[in-house]
């Protein structure tokens, strides 16, 4: 008897542990079949590889630093002018920035039209007398850099040829040359308007002599052109919304003259990447 | 720490004028300084312009002138700036002050017109306080009355 039920639970046991392995296979069966499911839709099938070379450098050109220009409308303008457009050939590129840089570094001043005059007479300690003429003034480098955007946004690619849209520039920039005092020792003492224009415009333009194109808009514009109506609306628009500046006129003025051997030369320029602008 | 410091309150100055004459264009003007917290008034200095020029800048030199003014005939050579003369008008001899301005422009002032500006003058100043004039004359130069008059509207042409 007791053989008999040892041998019955032995059996049991055995059927037990049977069942548990059973159990055991078919759960991880499921849980592969799972994986199997999943590997299927991370895993598609590899494509073949593609492998495209691109030039990645930067396109280097040759350029003027940004730091001989001071002011931050002068290098907008070398961006606008220079940079996005691509006017880098050679004449055109120097004169630009030296132009740049002229109307950077002055600081003379022209009377605005609605000021009145009004004479100062003030008694100093030792009893000698102080005087000066008291009025309103717009300043010569903000109304050029208005000229030039003004002139600028007119400017379309279809309707003005690139070279018309340099030599356009380049001779507004040049036409109203005198009233910078600063570069007023390069021409002789009494000379008429359009004289000393002239003398002016040979001395900054000396490297664009053959160049008749640049003389002849001037010429136009002197006489006030049909077709350059739109170089003096612009020059009129910025003078009428100039800001007006208090200034004090004594006897004695002094101004530091700009040479133009400090200026830029072509020398000076250097290989410079667009995206550093 | 409510309070704010008004580092500016040096050169925070008022011009208002008053006109003696409307005929030369005659002129008082007043610098105040305005101390807005106490609602205050202080009379920094008085000038007077004729057209657009100033003829005296200073307190002294501006009492001084209303003196030759209140004097009229019993002034002499000594004066500094209106001298008696007599011219005639009509077969008339008159008496006037006469005042060269910059330009070689002659200004001529008879009795009533003196008299007249002086009282204005009386009036122009009543109520105001000298102790801070007295005390310290403002220290000025050709670009603090620039920047003054620019600041009051004395450099704009009015469109009227």
């Amino acid at each position: 008897m007791y053989i008999m039920i040892i041998g019955l639970l032995v059996i049991t046991l055995l059927l037990f542990i049977i069942n548990i392995n059973k159990i055991n296979i078919d759960d991880k069966q499921e849980i592969e079949a799972e994986k199997s499911v999943k590997d299927e839709v991370v895993q598609p099938e590899k494509s073949k590889e593609i492998i495209l070379y691109f030039n990645t450098d930067f396109v280097r050109f040759t350029l003027f630093d940004v730091h001989f220009l001071l002011n931050y409308q002068s290098r907008n303008f070398y961006k606008r002018v220079v940079v996005d457009k691509l006017f880098i050939d050679e004449p055109f590129h120097t004169t630009f920035v030296q132009l740049l840089q002229i109307y950077d570094r002055t600081e003379s001043w022209v009377k605005s039209e609605k000021t009145k005059e009004i004479k100062l007479k003030i008694r100093k300690k030792n009893g000698n007398f102080q005087e000066g003429t008291s009025f309103k003034v717009h300043s010569v480098s903000e109304i050029f850099f208005d000229f030039l955007g003004n002139i600028l946004e007119y400017f379309d690619n279809v309707r003005y040829s690139k070279s018309d849209q340099k030599n356009v520039i380049l001779a507004t920039l040049v036409w109203k040359l005198d009233l910078v005092v600063e570069i007023e020792y390069l021409c002789e003492k009494y000379l008429n308007d359009i004289e000393k224009r002239d003398c002016l415009a040979k001395n900054i333009l000396r490297y664009h002599e053959k160049n008749h194109d640049i003389f002849q808009i001037l010429r136009m514009l002197e006489v006030g052109h049909e077709n350059l109506l739109f170089v003096f609306e612009s020059y009129e628009k910025a003078l009428k919304w100039q800001r007006e500046y208090p200034y004090v006129q004594k006897e004695e003025e002094q101004y530091k003259d700009i040479k133009l051997e400090n200026l830029v030369t072509k020398n000076s320029k250097k290989l410079i990447s667009l995206d550093a602008f | 720490m409510d309070e704010r410091i008004d580092v500016y309150q040096e050169n925070n100055i008022v011009i208002s004028h008053v006109i003696l004459n409307h005929d030369k264009d005659i002129k008082l003007l007043r610098g105040f300084e305005e101390n807005i917290k106490a609602k205050k008034r202080y009379i920094r200095n008085i000038v007077i312009m004729i057209g657009n020029e100033f003829i005296t800048s200073n307190l002294a030199d501006s009492i001084l002138l209303k003196e030759e003014l209140a004097l009229f005939n019993f002034g002499d050579k000594q004066n500094k700036y209106f001298f008696p003369s007599s011219r005639t008008i009509k077969q008339q001899s008159v008496n006037s002050l006469d005042l060269t301005l910059s330009n070689g422009k002659v200004i001529h002032i008879c009795k009533s017109e003196a008299k007249a500006m002086v009282v204005i003058w009386n009036m122009a100043l009543q109520g105001y306080s000298f102790s801070r004039l007295l005390e310290l004359e403002k220290k000025q130069t050709l670009e603090t009355w620039t920047v003054a008059l620019e600041a009051n509207g004395y450099l704009q042409v009015l469109d009227t």
